[in-house]
């Protein structure tokens, strides 16, 4: 009996190490970019988040540009993806064959696994001059939305985000629906409902997951650099224009970090401190939805 | 089972306290960025040392060169690298094509022995550097130009600018190519009424320097906006929504032709590599527009006003970055400039002053007859300058020329 224990005890301390391993990093990386920050904001103040400004001759910055637009793509992407991943996740559970099934699900899960670099590209090539022509045209003449450039804009890379994190969404909501137990559905057939009335009340019982997977999905978005980067725009612009390009926090940070020096150097931290709080807020938030449920 | 929880929460707390000390750690190694580290420390070390040491064989030193910066000159280092190594097995030399920015800031840093830029410093930061490593010295390595690229469907021929014009555009001031001031240049085209993108560097980029401080000096209204000039400069357009920021010189080429009625600056070399079309731009010194060719730019070179250059490199060579710009002479191109490299004058290990010593010396010699295609040599005054300046590079305050020729 002894003996087992050791062993036991052994592993513990063996599991020890990686689940440390997080703990010693999260620690690290929060107190670098605490460190650094606080020069920024010794002498910026908070005008570092609510000033729109990037002037290393003047020593001034500020990067509410880059905060709004990492905000508004956040969002806007997640609100794209809603209806594709739900979509799919019922199809894929209810809907569609087996072979069919398995098909798409490696399909999305090989999607969710591309290089970043690769959506970029795509989205600066292809996707953007087609959506320029197709749907910025018509967002221009019929809502009147100025359209200047042929793609990049805050709306291509929210679409081009969208895209990227509705495999990821719907990988999450995927395994969720299909936990759905079988009393439930028999419990609604014997009713005498249909399969639309299935989908709808599976879709009310999981909706806490839902949204749970939602807010992990933001976080994702929010973070995402490459391809933002290049479908952005890189502008310090404002505006309500979702035509326009613009900036986040994350494509601003892989632009200038490599030249920044003296202030400038301390802002980029600061500014990923801030990145690091939204995701955050989004993880716990999705945290305590998860939580609710069960 | 109770111990067990205690020895997880010590097990932790080491953990804890090891996170701190290798913050701590992570922070005392950056040093330069808030804490000014300075490394002329050894400066007074034992000479008797060095006075012992016996004159090396340039081809049995064995040192490492860490370089890196400029884009621009990637190519042309890479043949450099390659050539110098083969004389000099011993010296590994590497060479990361980052950007000008990056190739300053990583110097100062101490990441680089040498960093690589397409315009000087800008005084502040100079004078960082110098705090840091008490004498810098800022050697051109070859000669540059701008393009003024652009991309308006239907355009033939040439079209003609004036840094009072691109001026306006990257200020916001003209927004439309059927604007009067653009239609007085090039009367021959029916100009649509489409707004001008402009296309401009994301990172900070020696290419932007150039391209601002000849905005600068060639054209009032960019002088009295407070833009001003530098690595990344607050530009006006983008506020309107009419700017985009490409990474890189590719970056700002594939914006440009990707998007139509844009404009955009980029390193001659990626205008010729991409196909891009550049426009003619008006020399203010003489009157005349000229496209930027391998014979304008030469002229240009060839006129410049050399002798008001300092004898000496270790200063601040920010003032002296107009020398190429704007001159005076027949089909001069206005947009002419060095492209630069930084190095410490004083090294404390001697094998690796010998080896930068050696490996300066190769480019603005050997290596200047060895540039690929489309690059443009130093005047042999410069280089006679150069190595002049080259004879500072010391070790323990030693002169190491006399060591290694």
């Amino acid at each position: 009996m002894i003996t087992i224990k050791r062993k036991r005890e052994k592993i513990f301390y063996f599991l020890l190490i990686p689940s440390s391993v997080v703990v010693f990093t999260f620690i690290l990386i929060l107190s670098v970019l605490v460190y650094n920050s606080i020069p920024a904001y010794e002498k910026e103040g908070l005008s570092i988040y609510t000033k729109n400004i990037w002037n290393p001759i003047s020593d001034q910055y500020g990067g509410l540009a880059a905060i709004y637009g990492t905000i508004v793509t956040g969002v806007l992407s997640v609100m794209i993806s809603i209806p594709f991943a739900t979509a799919l996740s019922i199809f894929v559970n209810d809907i569609s064959p087996k072979k069919v099934k398995s098909f798409l699900v490696n399909l999305s899960d090989l999607l969710a696994a591309f290089p970043t670099v690769l959506y970029g590209f795509w989205g600066l090539l292809s996707l953007g001059p087609f959506l320029s022509r197709t749907l910025f045209t018509f967002l221009s003449s019929n809502l009147g939305l100025h359209q200047t450039t042929n793609g990049p804009s805050i709306l291509l890379a929210s679409i081009i985000l969208a895209i990227m994190i509705t495999p990821f969404a719907s990988s999450l909501i995927r395994e969720v629906y299909f936990q759905v137990p079988r009393s439930f559905e028999e419990a609604v057939y014997s009713l005498g409902l249909g399969k639309w009335e299935l989908i709808m009340l599976k879709l009310s019982y999981i909706k806490k997951a839902f949204l749970g997977a939602y807010a992990l999905a933001f976080g994702k978005a929010v973070g995402e650099t490459v391809a933002v980067s290049l479908t952005i725009g890189n502008v310090l612009n404002i505006s309500p224009n979702l035509l326009e390009p613009g900036y986040t926090i994350p494509s601003l940070i892989i632009s200038q970090f490599g030249t920044a020096y003296g202030i400038q150097y301390n802002v980029m931290f600061a500014l990923a401190l801030f990145l690091v709080v939204i995701g955050f807020i989004f993880i716990i938030i999705s945290k305590l939805i998860l939580r609710v449920r069960s | 089972m109770k111990g067990l929880s205690t020895l997880a929460a010590v097990v932790i707390l080491i953990i804890v306290v090891i996170a701190v000390a290798g913050f701590f750690f992570v922070i005392n190694s950056q040093g330069g960025h808030s804490t000014t580290t300075t490394s002329t420390s050894s400066s007074f070390s034992t000479s008797s040392q060095a006075s012992s040491s016996q004159t090396t064989a340039s081809s049995q030193i064995s040192a490492s060169i860490v370089a890196g910066g400029s884009t621009f000159v990637n190519p042309a280092m890479q043949v450099w690298v390659k050539d110098f190594q083969s004389n000099y097995s011993g010296i590994q030399v590497t060479y990361s094509s980052v950007g000008s920015g990056a190739g300053v800031n990583n110097f100062l840093l101490g990441a680089y022995d040498i960093g690589a830029t397409d315009a000087p410093p800008p005084s502040n930061l100079y004078q960082q550097l110098t705090q840091k490593y008490h004498e810098v010295l800022t050697i051109p390595d070859v000669v540059g130009a701008e393009d003024i690229i652009y991309n308006i469907p239907g355009f033939h021929g040439t079209l003609n600018l004036t840094a009072d014009v691109i001026a306006k555009i990257y200020l916001g001031q003209i927004q439309y190519w059927d604007d009067p001031a653009i239609k007085a240049l090039n009367p021959y085209f029916n100009f649509p009424h489409q707004k001008i993108i402009a296309v401009h560097r994301s990172d900070g980029s020696g290419t932007t320097f150039i391209f601002t401080y000849w905005l600068y000096i060639s054209s009032q209204s960019w002088r009295s906006s407070n833009v001003s000039y530098g690595y990344t400069v607050n530009w006006p357009v983008d506020e309107l929504g009419n700017g985009l920021g490409g990474k890189g010189n590719d970056g700002v080429s594939a914006y440009v032709s990707q998007n139509p009625y844009s404009i955009g600056y980029v390193e001659a070399q990626y205008a010729i590599a991409n196909n891009l079309t550049p426009a003619a731009v008006l020399n203010p010194s003489t009157g005349e527009y000229v496209l930027p060719t391998q014979a304008s730019i030469e002229t240009a070179i060839q006129n410049a006003n050399l002798s008001s250059l300092p004898s000496s490199l270790t200063i601040d060579m920010t003032p002296y970055l107009s020398v190429f710009l704007n001159v005076k002479a027949h089909n001069a191109y206005p947009i002419v400039s060095f492209s630069w490299l930084l190095v410490k004058v004083n090294y404390t290990d001697k094998s690796k002053a010998e080896a930068i010593y050696l490996f300066l010396k190769y480019i603005v010699t050997t290596g200047q007859t060895e540039l690929p295609t489309g690059y443009l040599p130093l005047p042999s005054n410069i280089q006679q300058l150069i190595l002049q300046n080259l004879k500072l590079i010391s070790y323990n305050n030693m002169p190491v020329y006399t060591l290694v020729s």
